[in-house]
């Protein structure tokens, strides 16, 4: 059977530079993006997820010469998000080699935008990222874009909103705890994977992850389709200093699956 | 004299990974995007991503669909890449009304697992290749715990007894068809551009057996 996919999350900022936010904000810079491509390609990673953070905020799409040098320096299945709000741009994407195309600011504008690309492209191409906040008590609440971007609004409900996305023809959701960002302290497990029970398209938690603990609880809680994450594969366990790392992650997981298998069966 | 490989491009393909997979084994493909493109070509690669519709109407408006199939039918070795591997087929439900190449015998339809918890769709990822049959070329010189490889599809075709003991299968929640090879026509429902080094392997592997068909 299909194996979760173990995916690096790069960020990179208007400069081109490789960085790690803590809860969107605060931002370290890590190096260069595209070297760090080369070498998670080496690594050869279930697949890649790169976004252009300020992209949005800016009012244009991820630049399609980045995207041209970022899809030369590897080999992996991309996933590419940033501003991309017309057909052409995903079109152009899509032809440089990219595998999926992550939509979200554009989504908060016009919702019908995600059906019409999902129909012209077809779903597998089209994942939506999903910007939550999940309280401690209450529904979660989910935005497309920044929760902090001018006129965001009150953000909706995460399941209704999903489950929009779902029927509008996203191949995927990837949903992202903003409060989780950088944080190291875990994903929002319950919340994800009473999610994931609702949705019959492959969903992708990011956000929180520190540690191989930290997916082993994803995981035994629910099949996710993907487990993203950003710090846990550029730095360094239980430290800030920039290392770049696959390999033991997934090799853990290689381990992991017979018993995690055995616990989605029998739930 | 090398093989000259040309890849379909009909406007619905992930041309240029396949283009640098290939650039990898040093070779530079051709694009054929009208029917004189195929004119001094032995072989071909059909790739696609997107509607089973609207690449059939794209094979067909530029002319290539009858004489793809009419050179492939005399001959010309063919891989089939995902919706072009869906291509080779004779219909998919995702467009009852539109018509694949024909040139194997089988249909697409949309994956509905019973489960749709543990089985989502699009299949989304990496899976290993089942039921392998003893004749399947394209798997030659990739080892067991390599034959693993990324997919993302949500429509499939369903394992035929005809072309055994000539398939691979991959499982998700059924078996499903992974790959299929028919003499000179080859079909893989997975990206072997993608697929790491066993992905190279396939790709070579088509390569040297169109060199022998040629």
């Amino acid at each position: 059977m299909l194996r979760p996919r173990l995916i690096p999350a790069l960020l990179v900022d208007g400069q081109f530079q490789l960085v790690k936010t803590t809860a969107f904000g605060s931002r370290h810079y890590l190096g260069d993006p595209l070297n760090a491509a080369y070498v998670f390609s080496g690594f050869e990673v279930d697949e890649l997820l790169v976004l252009d953070i300020d992209a949005s905020s800016q009012g244009r799409c991820v630049p399609l010469p980045f995207v041209e040098s970022l899809a030369r320096f590897t080999s992996v299945p991309l996933t590419v998000g940033g501003g991309t709000s017309s057909h052409k741009e995903i079109h152009d994407l899509l032809a440089l080699g990219v595998e999926k195309v992550a939509l979200s600011t554009a989504l908060s504008r016009e919702f019908n935008f995600l059906q019409r690309a999902a129909d012209r492209f077809g779903s597998s191409t089209i994942s939506v990222i999903l910007n939550v906040h999940i309280p401690d008590e209450g529904p979660a609440l989910a935005w497309c874009g920044r929760p902090d971007a001018p006129g965001a609004g009150p953000g909706q409900s995460l399941v209704k909103l999903a489950l929009a996305c779902q029927q509008a023809g996203a191949g995927e959701l990837l949903i992202q705890a903003v409060d989780r960002d950088g944080r190291r302290q875990g994903y929002a497990v319950a919340a994800l994977a009473a999610l994931n029970r609702k949705l019959a398209i492959p969903l992708v938690a990011l956000g929180g992850c520190g540690n191989h603990r930290h997916i082993a609880d994803l995981l035994q809680a629910s099949p996710f389709s993907g487990v993203a994450a950003g710090s846990l594969f550029v730095y360094a366990p239980d430290s800030k200093e920039v290392l770049l790392n696959y390999p033991p992650s997934y090799f853990w997981l290689q381990q992991q699956l017979p018993h995690l298998q055995e616990c989605w069966q029998c739930a | 004299m090398s093989l000259s490989l040309a890849i379909v491009d009909y406007g619905a393909g992930n041309i240029s990974s396949i283009q640098a997979a290939l650039g990898q084994m040093g070779l530079k493909p051709s694009l054929a995007s009208q029917p004189t493109d195929l004119r001094n070509i032995d072989s071909v690669i059909l790739p696609g991503v997107g509607h089973f519709g609207a690449a059939s109407d794209a094979l067909m408006s530029s002319g290539l669909f009858s004489v793809l199939r009419d050179r492939v039918i005399a001959g010309m070795p063919l891989l089939g890449i995902c919706l072009g591997f869906q291509l080779l087929g004779q219909t998919s439900e995702e467009a009852p009304c539109a018509v694949g190449l024909g040139l194997l015998p089988m249909a697409s339809q949309r994956l509905r697992p019973q489960n749709s918890c543990i089985y989502k769709v699009p299949h989304l990822g990496w899976n290993t290749l089942l039921a392998q049959g003893s004749a399947t070329r394209l798997l030659d010189g990739i080892t067991p715990d390599k034959r693993c490889f990324y997919f993302s599809n949500a429509y499939a075709v369903a394992p035929d007894n005809t072309f055994l003991p000539h398939q691979a299968t991959y499982s998700h929640e059924s078996r499903w068809l992974a790959l299929v090879e028919h003499e000179h026509i080859f079909g893989v429902q997975f990206h072997p551009e993608k697929s790491r080094g066993q992905g190279l392997q396939l790709l070579r592997n088509f390569l040297n057996l169109a060199a022998e068909y040629r």
